[in-house]
């Protein structure tokens, strides 16, 4: 809200620099934050809190900064003028939305522009002047917080009558729309129909123009929740629901009212009717325990009793004192302080926040183990680092073309999550996987020119299950291009590449079964099986969807990482290091070319039971030596038993029994 | 001399010149071959002393042996020697240009928030915080209604929200984050929690509708506002160093009373006026306070009985100020260059 440093010098009665102020209304709350100097005057935009309704006036700034700077506040004189007798009558069907109405009738006015004056300071704090009623109406409330409206009396038919309006009925309001209300909304209406939306903004028909004669002046207090529905159904905010949607002070209805009805008379003369007033239940403020004991020990402050009163007083709060508890009762216009705590707030605003000292609560709290997922990520974190993947971390939205990417890796048993109310298609759709980030990602990469990219992420997925919302945390992998390169070597990113990481990072302790998925190369994608259950997949992404986005080959990689204890990361027991001898052997094996290898690994693993250190396939060979429709295998051993010095003898035992072994499969051992 | 010691005398000084002609070392030992190997010359020379005279014998023997001693003492000086020349040679031709540039093995990288967010984690374990995490599909309760921001506060135009159904949404904040510890834990506690949030927000340089925010909470008996201003001076001095100044001023939040906001001064101009805190001298780090009465009867602690304060800060924007990056949604856009500065 836009004040001027000469206006609200009106109201309270302070001579400090302009810049003071500004920085103590930001301390106490009130931040200021814009700061100008006008000619000989400063103009100041200060930001109202939510809920400080009190402070969207002049007088409630200057009422902060007489409590502020203990100076004293500066209330208008109580206007007093001559009524005649006529007037109109009003009806409020809905008290329970408008507690206060008053509408005041003035006969005889001449509207016409606003006074120089009037005009000037409107237009300073960014009101667009509109005839000399309509400005005094604006002026009053920029003064004093209180919303007016003025209607053309003579368009009004029969009484005013304030109630809520019939589903589907219509109104045409001041800025030319059609509005469409509901029994939510409250109105204000004639006899015939509504001619204003109650704290929101006025009819078209009863707008005040050059032509007006007679005006009603409306002042009331809406309910502020009913105000903000229907602000916020209809799309429209106004300066008068800002202020009844954060609550205007029931307390200054009338008075405000006579304050505008002074300045019609003065500027556009007539004479003031009666005024009608609806105030069934006068507000009073409920007084507030207040023990000043607590105050210091909660804040953490030594101040003494006769501090904080003085501070109750300078707010204008009624202080009983009952030794150690006392009864505070706020101002009519401070609804936002219910609470003891919100009393402790306003001594500490008013004392400053600066005066707080800085302290450590050393008490210790038990220390408590961050959760296993968190120490999970950050060993992969670490793991993936060092085997050359580097992190990113992408939106939860994914673009609606990949909205099913993948999707065969939850077998039609999950939904994508869309959210009802996007901004943009593109903040519409949670993804179902990472993969569909990272393929985005890898889009985004290879069109701003990078073409090499081993990356990762851990993150969050969403799907739906039977009417149940889930989150999970996945690892996601992508990789393209070249791994290693320089002028000498080059890697390139491969499928066995990408699952040479995850067998590093998993210890070994995966599986991986040929599986089908839309988005993959048919004979290069694999899913991955832990304990039995699919937790992830593997694969080059299909051809001709890389064809489709520009993509050169990509491989990506996903896995369910809450399917691993946080253990199963972490290092368990370690064992002694084997001493005794190694023994080297190697083997070629020739199966059938539509052997898996994981077959022949099978037979080695249990062939070799016991003694099996450590195994590495280092060839895989078709071709001359080899008979047509067969593969070899070369297969490095490295054996070694943990209790006794292996013999030659026991090794080639074991080497024959791998020789029946492979015949029931098609194989043979090739010897050298 | 004897034929014989003629003979020998030619056949040393021939070989002799062969030892020392021979440039490489496969000629040398096929001198060598030729001269000391089984069917060698000298070799032959010894078969032969048979056929002369009985007198002559042990002297040709000697002449003979000495001959194959000086040869072998020649050729090995002269495979030394060649060997050494060899090795010289080798070594040239395995002469690298040392200014050709190395090979670079892969080596990942994490991203920035990554390490925004470990240092905080270290610096609040520090002071006694474990780290907790929340939901991010959240119900209206947990963002909004346990936080004393029921339907109608205006405190929620600030906070537009993703709807997922009527009740369900992303939650705005990580604030619901205090209810589901509450509803876990009984005090003392201290604990942050850090995650993403989600608002409905146009993308600009300054607002992403994803972004992360920090929340910490620290209940106990008599913690109290001093101990809040304490903590977050602490960690604002341990994150942009001991120079920096703080401010604390009055704030409101709907589920903290008193409520206030926490600022440094800022560590591009050094509280000048720039445009990065919008020339107040002064950068905005967080909202705090201590926790509302009746959000601690919402999570089951009795306000009596305990206190608590609370604060949440901008994950991203923690990372924004820490490199100096002037737009927030480079974070989740991972552009390859942006990355591999970090």
């Amino acid at each position: 809200m836009k004040i001027l440093y000469s206006w609200l010098k009106e109201f309270v009665d302070i001579d400090v620099p302009c810049e003071e102020i500004a920085n103590r209304l930001t301390m106490a709350g009130l931040e200021v934050e814009e700061f100008e100097r006008i000619g000989e005057d400063y103009l100041l935009d200060v930001s109202i809190p939510a809920n400080r309704g009190d402070c969207h006036s002049i007088l409630g700034i200057a009422r902060e900064v007489s409590a502020l700077f203990n100076v004293p506040l500066k209330l208008p004189a109580e206007p007093k003028f001559l009524e005649v007798e006529d007037g109109m009558d009003v009806e409020v069907l809905s008290p329970e939305l408008c507690p206060r109405y008053t509408l005041r009738f003035i006969k005889g006015v001449k509207v016409g522009p606003s006074p120089g004056w009037l005009r000037e300071r409107l237009e300073a704090v960014g009101i667009r002047s509109i005839n000399n009623v309509v400005d005094i109406t604006n002026y009053v409330m920029w003064m004093l917080g209180q919303p007016l409206h003025a209607f053309d009396a003579d368009k009004i038919s029969g009484k005013v009558i304030v109630r809520r309006a019939y589903d589907g009925e219509e109104i045409v309001t001041l800025d030319g729309e059609k509005r469409k209300l509901t029994v939510n909304d409250l109105v204000i209406a004639d006899e015939r129909h509504p001619i204003a939306i109650a704290g929101v903004m006025g009819g078209e028909e009863s707008e005040v123009s050059f032509f007006t004669k007679n005006i009603a002046l409306e002042s009331a207090c809406f309910d502020h929740i009913s105000v903000r529905g229907t602000s916020k159904s209809l799309g429209l905010r106004t300066e008068a629901s800002i202020r009844f949607e954060k609550g205007v002070d029931i307390g200054i209805t009338k008075f405000a009212s006579d304050i505008a009805v002074e300045m019609i008379l003065k500027l556009c003369g007539g004479e003031v009717g009666r005024l009608s007033e609806f105030y069934p239940v006068r507000y009073e403020p409920s007084p507030i325990r207040f023990r000043p004991e607590r105050f210091n020990r909660r804040m953490g402050l030594k101040l003494t009793p006769e501090n904080m009163e003085s501070v109750f007083v300078r707010l204008g709060f009624k202080v009983d004192k009952d030794n150690d508890i006392w009864q505070v009762t706020p101002t009519s216009y401070r609804r936002d302080i219910s609470l003891e705590e919100d009393l402790y707030e306003e001594i500490v605003r008013i004392v400053g926040y600066d005066k707080i000292p800085s302290t450590l609560h050393e008490r210790i709290t038990g220390v408590v183990s961050p959760p296993p997922e968190w120490e999970r990520r950050k060993i992969i974190r670490r793991k993936l680092n060092s085997l050359g993947f580097s992190e990113v971390i992408t939106s939860s939205f994914i673009p609606v073309q990949f909205d099913s990417s993948f999707g065969e890796f939850y077998r039609d048993q999950v939904e994508s999550i869309r959210v009802i109310n996007p901004l943009r298609e593109e903040e519409s759709v949670l993804r179902l996987l990472l993969s569909q980030a990272l393929l985005n990602l890898a889009v985004n990469n290879v069109r701003w020119g990078y073409n090499d990219f081993s990356l990762f992420e851990i993150g969050k997925v969403f799907f739906k299950r039977d009417k149940e919302y889930i989150e999970k945390e996945h690892l996601g992998m992508v990789q393209s291009g070249r791994f290693i390169y320089s002028w000498d070597k080059e890697i390139d990113a491969s499928f066995f590449l990408l699952k040479g990481v995850l067998e590093r990072l998993f210890n070994d302790k995966l599986s991986f079964v040929p599986a089908y998925y839309s988005a993959l190369h048919p004979g290069r994608s694999a899913n991955i099986i832990y304990q039995g259950e699919i937790v992830g997949f593997i694969g080059e992404l299909h051809p001709d969807m890389a064809k489709s986005l520009k993509l050169p080959r990509i491989y990506l990689a996903e896995i369910d990482i809450e399917s691993f204890s946080l253990d199963f990361f972490k290092t368990g027991l370690v064992r002694e290091p084997n001493r005794l001898p190694k023994l080297k052997r190697d083997i070629a094996v020739v199966v059938p070319e539509e052997t898996q290898s994981i077959k022949v690994i099978e037979i080695i693993r249990e062939v070799f039971e016991g003694i099996l250190e450590n195994y590495e396939l280092f060839d895989v060979y078709k071709g001359p030596n080899i008979p047509e429709g067969m593969v070899n295998l070369g297969f490095s051993l490295d054996l070694r038993a943990k209790d006794r010095t292996l013999t030659q003898e026991e090794v080639e035992e074991r080497v024959s029994y791998l020789k029946e072994r492979l015949a029931n499969i098609g194989g043979r051992l090739r010897e050298w | 001399m004897s034929p014989m010691e003629l003979e020998l005398s030619s056949i040393r000084s021939e070989a002799l010149k062969e030892v020392s002609i021979a440039d490489s070392l496969e000629t040398l030992r096929e001198v060598e071959i030729k001269y000391l190997g089984r069917k060698g010359i000298v070799n032959q020379l010894l078969k032969e002393l048979k056929d002369v005279p009985p007198e002559q014998r042990p002297e040709i023997g000697r002449l003979i042996n000495e001959l194959k001693l000086e040869l072998s003492r020649e050729i090995e000086t002269k495979r030394t020697l060649l060997e050494e020349r060899e090795k010289v040679k080798r070594l040239e031709e395995e002469r690298l240009d040392v200014t050709l540039p190395g090979i670079i093995l892969p080596a990942g990288r994490l991203h920035p928030l990554t390490l925004i967010i470990e240092r905080v984690e270290e610096i609040f374990k520090g002071l006694g915080f474990t780290v907790v995490e929340g939901f991010e599909i959240e119900s209206d309760y947990y963002n909004f209604e346990a936080l004393n921001i029921p339907w109608y506060h205006p405190a929620r135009d600030s906070q537009d929200s993703f709807y997922i159904t009527d009740k369900l949404l992303l939650r705005t904040q990580t604030s619901p984050v205090q209810i589901r510890v509450m509803e876990k834990t009984r005090p003392p506690f201290k604990i942050i929690a850090p995650g993403r949030v989600y608002r409905r927000d146009q993308p600009t340089a300054r607002h992403s509708p994803v972004f992360h925010q920090i929340e910490g909470m620290a209940v106990d008996r008599d913690i109290t506002f001093a101990d809040l201003k304490g903590t977050l001076d602490a960690f604002a001095h341990a994150l942009f160093g001991d120079e920096v100044s703080t401010r604390f001023r009055a704030d409101y939040f709907p589920f903290t009373e008193p409520s206030g906001e926490f600022a440094i001064s800022c560590i591009f101009c050094k509280g000048e006026g720039c445009s990065v805190c919008s020339y107040s001298g002064w950068i905005e780090i967080l909202g705090c306070g201590m926790v509302h009465p009746k959000v601690l009867e919402v999570g089951g602690i009795d306000p009596e009985e305990y206190s608590g304060f609370a604060f949440g800060m901008g994950w991203d924007r923690l990372a924004m100020l820490t490199y100096g990056v002037n737009d927030i949604r480079f974070f989740l856009e991972n552009h390859p260059e942006f990355l591999a500065q970090f």
